[in-house]
């Protein structure tokens, strides 16, 4: 059975990836599955930088259909613009104007439908590319890469979803920051949410935002509280407000940073924070024995 | 008047801690957050609200 999880966080910086990098790499380990690592932030994708073996092994190209009205056909009725949601066409029937607005077009397709007089054709624009790798001999990471300028992370997000090949292990979506469209898309499908948060005034402010639209969307989820000894313990008065579980903390550690800070987040050094996700996976471990129906597990 | 966006890719790398650093040298200033979905801005400036109302979307949109 294929397990999904969302690794996400208000505020940006709190440790997604390295969280998202390192759950991947222990939980191979230690859960000897099959652990598919897919970067949903597709604004700025990091989690390839941190595989120097990596091998791009297929690049497909996402394109949005964007409607154009030609106006030779057009009787300027305006009904594609009262069907637009997104204010994406201006029709002006006195001076015979009627034209689209790309970066405000959502793809939706209302307009055709919407018009009579077969005016409308659709172009195809490109929004961005998802990207395969293989890490040793299998596909096990996958990103999305938005075309600079363009709003249609939530598209690129569902191409790549979609885009995936089959798993029966656990599929990790490392999530954009913040609490709006993307982030609700990446969640959207997922059997588990990892709220990445740090304790400092802004992580804490951030986490709650996150907190709230997890169980907005009635979605299971626990935290795991990244550089943990830094900054206020008020982050841990929010779980307890909210009676979130805490998967578990990481403490910040210099030496640590330092390593992140040339790209290294395991092995060697770096192996220190192994107990610490030790935990972690083993209390996301329940969560997925408990969804799966089995009740107990041998460490 | 003079406008200055602080922007980054990256999350985390200081945007609000760069904006409270130069607005607390600044006599006449308007600050605005614009990371409408995660602000923090207020947590370092700690403003007085004189005026807070709803931004509402035309019925319809999405």
């Amino acid at each position: 059975m294929c397990f999904k999880i969302a690794v996400v966080s208000g505020k940006g910086g709190t440790g997604k990836t390295t969280v998202s990098v390192s759950l991947m790499h222990y939980m191979r380990r230690m859960l000897k599955a099959s652990v598919h690592l897919v970067d949903c932030d597709v604004e700025e994708p990091n989690d390839a930088l941190f595989f120097s073996d990596k091998v791009l092994e297929a690049s497909k190209p996402i394109y949005q259909d964007i409607p154009e009205i030609n106006t030779d056909h057009c009787s300027f009725c305006r009904q594609c613009s009262d069907y637009c949601a997104y204010n994406a066409i201006v029709v002006i029937p006195t001076v015979k104007f009627a034209q689209v607005e790309p970066t405000l077009c959502h793809s939706c397709g209302a307009c055709s439908v919407a018009c009579k007089d077969d005016a409308i054709t659709l172009r195809q624009e490109l929004v961005g590319t998802v990207n395969h790798y293989s890490l040793g001999d299998k596909l096990l990471l996958s990103e999305g890469e938005l075309k600079v300028g363009s709003a249609m992370q939530t598209m690129l997000i569902k191409a790549l979803k979609k885009s995936l090949p089959a798993s029966d292990g656990i599929i990790i979506f490392d999530a954009p920051p913040g609490t709006s469209c993307s982030v609700v898309e990446t969640i959207s499908d997922v059997d588990l949410v990892v709220v990445v948060a740090e304790p400092t005034p802004f992580g804490v402010h951030d986490m709650e935002l996150t907190i709230q639209l997890v169980e907005d969307m009635d979605k299971p989820y626990g935290v795991v509280v990244n550089k943990a000894g830094l900054g206020t313990d008020a982050v841990y008065q929010v779980l307890t407000d909210y009676s979130s579980e805490l998967f578990g903390t990481i403490p910040f550690d210099k030496n640590y940073a330092k390593g992140y800070a040339i790209g290294q987040l395991t092995g060697g050094e770096q192996g220190r924070m192994e107990k610490w996700y030790k935990a972690i996976i083993q209390n996301i471990e329940r969560r997925m024995l408990a969804y799966e129906g089995v009740d107990r597990v041998e460490w | 008047m003079k406008e200055l966006t602080v922007l980054s890719g990256k999350g985390g790398t200081g945007k609000t801690s760069v904006t409270a650093a130069l607005a607390s040298m600044a006599t006449h200033i308007v600050l605005c957050d614009n990371d409408v979905d995660a602000a923090n801005l207020h947590l370092l400036a700690q403003p007085v609200i004189l005026e807070e109302y709803p931004f509402l979307r035309m019925a319809g949109q999405h």
